[in-house]
Formats: structure tokens, sequence, C-alpha cells
């Protein structure tokens, strides 16, 4: 299952989520399955290093301190070529039924919207593999 | 026929207190003393020998006084009558008590007609009434009276048979001119009629000054008065353009007060010798003038009911008008209503209020400059597209009232909007003259302000939204940490370590599972399944769901075996649902179909509409619990029993998801052969 990958071919994944629990659960997992882990507590913070440090994905959270995530992810479209490209999955636990959200989707254009009770931290993981070309499906 | 003897028995005969009360007594006494004051009044006008006279007032006293009081009073006329001819026309005792035993029964059925065959009113108010007692009041009645009383005079030889049909005419005319005259004369005189509220000093110099005139313009044609004007003929029409003047301008009364002057003058006139009739035999002459006076009481009679019963109707048309518009004009809601041009002919107070435009900037103009509509982009909605277009040409309802679908926002005068909840329906209406062919005459368009609402709904679904998002965190917390501990990511658990995390993994799944079921219901019950319709693939829609549910068809080893019909075109729909759809139904086949077995699901067209069919060979529903399957928290016994963590739910919010894009849902079930779900969507939802 693990795919073991030289340290500078490995794929940085930027992690944004405020819940330390939650954060730990993903870091860690994500980090096992050989990925290049960056973690941000808010979208503002999120942001910098984003640019500074281009990962190949990013992980988003909504309900989010300073910037929430919809304001990063808009933020993020409009700002450079890596951020315009960039796949981004909304990993939540909002529902989908809120106008302002479902502008955000439409206009951020993210690579999946998660829910994360309908989850499992695997499945998470093997659609960012998914996303990023790494494990035939 | 005996239904009528004891009818006309009954009102005449009277019980003995009442015959013995003194009411009664002088009732009879005061009616029958006027009878013969009546009868003198009419003997002035004597002619034929001394035995007719040109009106009998008294007849027409009597039938009043019937109409008012009732049969009861008959013996006043029996009494009047056999006073009348025995004393003051000196006939036998036994002829006079023939004669008025006739004049009663004349009287008598003068009433019985009136209430039976025309239900006649004493106001006058229909042309009915003016017509019916003209006929059997005027005209049938009399005939039995006056054929009673020369009968009797020709057989005790008073009237030779030479001389019988003048005697008959001249008695029946006399008769029929009195009551034309007098009783509308009294019955109006005496009418009810609502108090004055004030006293119109103009109209009553009006009413003394047309009296004055219409008095001197008969003594003109009827004494000479101001010497012979005009020939005989001439001077009679002069009469009419003032009995009408009388007529119109003072109803019934004007009209019934005309003729009597008119009769009086012109019979005590002519018998001085005096006006056009004065012609020849005195016979002849009052012929005549009996002919002429009663061609003009019912002239005016007639014109003063038909203008009462026009002006009735005009005043109630008028009223109901009136308390119409009241009653939109009250109408909290917002009503505009224009004619099939678009022009606004209605626009309430209601209206106003909310576009605040006024009503002299509304009412006349077209209805797009006035109700100027937008959509929920800020862009105006042009005639064509208008829900009022759709209306008036195809004579469809519109009602975009939810807050659910794209809202429709009316500009104010000063070009801010609010939000609205519209109603436009086209009017219908019948035809007078093609009663079935309904016509749209206009369109009215009733709305409200929804600001509030949408208010409301926003916040309603703003609480729902981050109290699940509050729920979820936990959860989710619980769920990915005790699916790393069984994942063996923190060292390797011991059995029964793993077993106990597999068990709070398990609860967690459930809660996350009860949590999403009654987050969908509350979305169902509070109105806000949001419908997007887009072009979807049901089939490929299908295939995801299927792939979601790896993880319980591998834990089963169950297969499902797809169909799709290559001919299924794509579907306008709602994804999201759909796939709410298909996921709660196979995850309930997987559920309950036992290890390793395998879920037909075939797709296809029927008609102009996708059937997904998806048949398991599970527990099957037991034939008592069918109906109640798709039932809020209901839950089969044997589903019970196989699975304990089922919220009841899954069913009830694939119906009411099914139900916002169109679908239908039905199945077929054997218990412990199996359950067939067939799910019917609309190419175009």
């Amino acid at each position: 299952m693990e795919i073991i990958q030289p340290a500078d071919t490995k794929k940085k994944v930027l992690i944004i989520e405020d819940e330390t629990p939650m954060l730990r659960a993903l870091s860690d997992t994500f980090t096992r399955a050989g990925f290049n882990v960056l973690e941000a507590r808010d979208g503002s913070m999120a942001l910098g290093i984003a640019l500074n440090n281009k990962p190949d994905i990013i992980l988003l959270d909504i309900i989010l301190p300073v910037m929430d995530g919809l304001t990063f992810l808009k933020k993020l479209r409009e700002d450079t070529a890596f951020g315009r490209n960039v796949p981004v999955v909304l990993l939540t636990n909002l529902s989908a039924d809120r106008e302002a959200i479902n502008k955000a989707i439409t206009e951020g254009n993210p690579a999946y919207y998660l829910v994360k009770t309908e989850w499992t931290i695997r499945d998470v993981v093997e659609k960012v593999k998914e996303r990023l070309g790494m494990v035939q499906t | 026929m005996a239904t009528l003897y004891r009818s006309i028995r009954n009102s005449l005969w009277n019980s003995r207190r009442q015959w013995l009360s003194w009411k009664y007594l002088l009732e009879i006494i005061v009616l029958a003393g006027l009878y013969v004051v009546a009868a003198r009044y009419g003997l002035r006008f004597q002619y034929a020998g001394g035995l007719n006279s040109l009106v009998w007032a008294q007849t027409g006293l009597a039938l009043a006084a019937l109409l008012i009081f009732g049969y009861r009073l008959w013996p006043a006329i029996l009494i009047g009558s056999f006073l009348v001819t025995y004393f003051d026309r000196d006939l036998p005792f036994l002829v006079s008590a023939v004669i008025a035993i006739g004049t009663v029964a004349a009287r008598v059925s003068g009433l019985y007609f009136l209430r039976h065959f025309v239900e006649f009113r004493k106001t006058f108010e229909r042309l009915r009434d003016v017509f019916g007692f003209i006929f059997w009041g005027a005209v049938v009645s009399t005939f039995i009276g006056a054929t009673i009383a020369v009968a009797s005079q020709a057989l005790s030889g008073i009237v030779s048979t030479h001389d019988m049909w003048n005697a008959w005419l001249a008695w029946w005319l006399g008769d029929t001119l009195g009551v034309l005259i007098f009783t509308p004369l009294i019955l109006i005189i005496f009418r009810k009629r609502p108090l004055p509220t004030r006293i119109h000093a103009v109209r009553i110099l009006e009413a003394l000054v047309s009296l004055f005139i219409f008095i001197l313009i008969c003594l003109t044609i009827f004494y000479d008065y101001f010497g012979v004007v005009a020939g005989p003929y001439a001077r009679t029409f002069l009469i009419f353009p003032f009995l009408i003047w009388t007529t119109v301008r003072f109803d019934r009364e004007g009209a019934v007060i005309s003729a009597f002057l008119a009769s009086t003058i012109a019979m005590s006139g002519t018998a001085l010798g005096h006006g056009p009739f004065a012609v020849g035999l005195l016979d002849t002459s009052f012929t005549l003038l009996q002919i002429f006076m009663a061609s003009a009481a019912i002239t005016a009679l007639v014109l003063a009911v038909s203008f009462a019963e026009r002006k009735r109707a005009e005043r109630e048309v008028f009223e109901q008008r009136n308390k119409d518009e009241a009653l939109l004009e009250s109408i909290g809601e917002g009503v505009i209503a224009t004619d099939t041009f678009g022009n606004i002919t209605l626009y309430n107070k209601a209206a106003e209020d909310m576009l605040q435009i006024p009503p002299s900037e509304a009412i006349g103009r077209d209805y797009e400059s006035v109700m100027r509509l937008e959509n929920e982009e800020g862009v105006m909605i042009r005639s064509l597209d208008r829900p009022l277009a759709a209306a008036l040409s195809a004579g469809k309802v519109f009602r975009g009232t939810t807050t659910s679908t794209p809202a429709y926002y009316y500009l104010r005068k000063d070009g801010s909007r609010f939000p609205i909840a519209l109603t436009v329906s086209p009017i219908y209406m019948k035809d007078k003259y093609f009663g079935a062919v309904n016509q749209i005459v206009g369109v009215v368009n009733v709305f409200r302000d929804i600001t509030i609402d949408k208010e409301t709904d926003r916040t309603k679904t703003e609480f729902v939204s981050i109290a699940s998002h509050q729920l979820r965190t936990p959860l989710s917390t619980m769920k990915w940490h005790s699916e790393i501990l069984l994942a063996g990511d923190a060292g390797a658990l011991s059995g029964p370590q793993r077993e106990y995390v597999a068990e709070i993994y398990r609860s967690v799944e459930r809660m996350i599972k009860l949590l999403s079921d009654l987050l969908s219901v509350s979305r169902i019950e509070m109105g806000m399944i949001r419908v997007e319709l887009a072009t979807i693939d049901v089939a490929q829609t299908t295939d995801e769901a299927i792939k979601d549910l790896a993880a319980p068809l591998n834990e089963k080893g169950i297969k499902i075996a797809t169909h799709y019909s290559p001919d299924v075109p794509k579907v306008r729909s709602d994804k999201r649902s759909l796939e709410i759809v298909i996921q709660n139904l196979l995850s309930n086949s997987i559920k309950y179909s036992p290890a390793k077995s395998v879920i037909e699901l075939s797709i296809e067209k029927i008609g102009e509409r996708v059937r997904i069919v998806i048949a398991d060979q599970g527990c099957g529903i037991p034939a008592d619990d069918q109906k109640k399957v798709f039932a809020k928290f209901f839950r089969a016994e044997n589903a019970r029993s196989i699975d304990t963590d089922g919220t009841g739910l899954g069913l009830y919010i694939v119906k009411s998801v099914l139900e916002h894009i169109d679908g239908t849902i039905s199945f077929t079930s054997v218990e412990n052969k199996g359950t067939t779900f067939y799910v019917s969507l609309p190419l175009i939802a």
C-alpha cells in the first residue's frame, strides 16, 4: 500500500486545519503514506505557506480562524499561475447546502468536496493520490 | 280543490275570540264606513241612468285594505257594499245582498290571485307586480264582481236584457278604474319607506311646483281653463309629458298621485261638460274618458316601476362594485390586475405601499413600466419572459411563491428592490351571450414582500448547517483516530483491544449515519431541499454510487449486476438527489441481502421516463408492513432483527427527495425471497 519514494520526489501536501486532533491524524497519516506534509492552522498563514512552498495539493478546511477556507480559496485562485492551478481538496464538515459554499465551489474549482464524516482517512489519502496520478484506480 | 277551499275558509273564518274582539269590530266598522264614503265619491260621477259610476273608488279601497290587512276584513266589504247598494242606490234587499256577496267574492279572489299567481309585493317593486296587478287585480277579479252584480240585476228585472251588455261593461270598467287608480294610491302612500335623514327644501319646493303645474295642466285640458287650447286630441296628449315628468322625478308616489289628480279633474270636468271628452252622449264620452284614464294610470305605474327597478339595479351594481373594490383594496397582499393589453386596471393599497408608486402613475399604464421585475442577478425581465405574458397567452397560472425557486424582485419607484412571492393568474370571464366560452379578459398579479421569509430561511439553513458542522467535528475526529488505531498505524493492537476499538468505530459510524439522516429529514421538512437541474448521465451516477459502496459490498461478497439499456438518454435532473436515492436503495439491498448474493440493477427508458430497477434476494418486506415502509422511522420487524443500527429514515428520505425531482418509487417484495424497487424519473424534471 505504502509507496516509498526518495525524499526529493515526495509530493508536498499542505493541510489547512484548525482542529489539532484532526490536523494530527491527517498529518501523521499523510506522512506515513509518503507525503511531505506542510501544516497551517488558519487561512492567512496558509496563503503564505502555499505561495512560498508551492505544494502539489492542498487539503482545505472551510471554518478557520483569521481567514476562512472559502476566502483563502478565492485569494489563492486570484494570485498566481501556481494558485490558479494547484488542486485543492475541500475537506470539511460543512454540508454544501449554503449559497456561499455553492458559489465558492463553482468559482474555486476544487478537485473534490469531501465531508469528513463520510470518508475514512485512508480514502482521503486515496483520493489525493488519485488526483495526483499516483495510483491507478 | 279541497285544499283551495280549506285555505280560503281558514283565511276568512276567524276564531270565536277574534270575532268578538273590540279591535276587530272597530276595524270592520271603520273600513265599512270608509267604503261608503269612497262609494259616495264615485257616485258623484254617475252615468248610465244612475246605475254606474265612472270610477268605483271603494273597489280600489277594498282591494288595498285586503292586501294590507289580509282576508279577515271581508265582512267590512260585505257590509259596506250592501249599505251602498241598498241605501244609496235603492236596489231591492235581495239584489243588494247578492251584489254584496259578489263584491266580496271579487275582492277576495283578487287578493288570492295576487298572492298566489304573482307573489305580489305591495310596494310595486318589480314590473311583475305591476303587470300581475293590472291583469289579476284590475281585470280578472273585477270581472267576477261585475258579472254577479249585473246578472242579479238582470234576473230581478232591474236591468233589461237590452241594456245588459252596456251595464256590465260600465260596471266592470268602473271597478277596473277604481282598482287601477285607488289601490296603488293607497298602497304607495302608506308604503313603508326609510325615514328621510334630512329634509331637502329644494326637493319639497320641486314637489309643490310640479303639483301646481300638473293641476294647472289638468285644468287646462279638462276644464278648458284658459279657453279651448288646441283640438281635443292635441289637448289630451298634453298630459303625458307632465305625467312622465312627475313619475320620473317622484317615483311611484309621483305616479299614483298624478294619476289620481288627473282622473279626478278629468271626470269632474267632463261631467260638467268641459274638456275634450265632453262630446256627444254622456255615456259615450264617459267610456272614452275611462279608457283614457286607464291608459294614463297604467302608463304612469309601469313607468314608475321600471324606473324604480332600474335605479335599484344600478344601486345594487354600484354597491357590489364598491364592496368588491373595498375588498381588493383592503387585501394585505399586493393586487394588480391588467387588461389583455397589459394596461393596469386595478392597483390596490398594498401594491402601492410596496412599490411606492402612486395609483395615478399606475392605473391605465403599461404594467411593464410600473412593475419592473428583476431576477436574482439584477437582470431586468422583459415582457415576453414575464409570468404575466405566459398567463395571458397560455392561460397558465404562474406561482413563484417559495424561497427555493429562483427569486423574483420588484423594483420600487426609487429603484431599490424587494424579493416577492408572486402568483399570476389569467382572469377568465364568462361571455354574457356565449355563456359556455371562457374568455381571458386580463391577468391578476398577487404578490407579497418576502424579505423577512428569505431572512428566516437563511437563518434556518445556517443553523442546521452550523449545528451539523459542530456535531460532525468530534465524530470525524473519533472516526479517524479509531481508524488509525485499527489500521495498526500506532502499533499493533491485541485481539481484545482491536475488538474494543472496532466497537467504538462502529458506534461512531452509526452516529454519523443517524446524524446525516436526521439532517436530511430536517432539510426536507424545512423545505430546504435544493434542486439544481443539470444534464446528468443516470448510468454514470449509478456507477459512482456503486463505487462508493465498495466497502460494504466487499465485506459481504455481494455483486451488483448492472444492465444499462443503450437507449437511455441523459436526463435533466438533480444529481445530488439521484445519488441519495440510489445510494440509499443500494445500501438497503446490501444490508438485507445474504452474503455472496447478487443484486440486479437495470436502467431502461420507458416512454418519456427513465426507470431504475434494483432487485435483491434479501429478506423482503413482510406483506403487513409494505404500506408503511416509506413512513418516517418505520422499520419492518425482520429488518430490525437483521440490522439493529438502521434509523428507519432511508426510504422516507428517498421518497421525499424523489418528489422534488418529479420522480416516483414503487416496489414488489416477497418475504425471504427479495425486494425489487422501481424508481421512475422524468427525462426533464
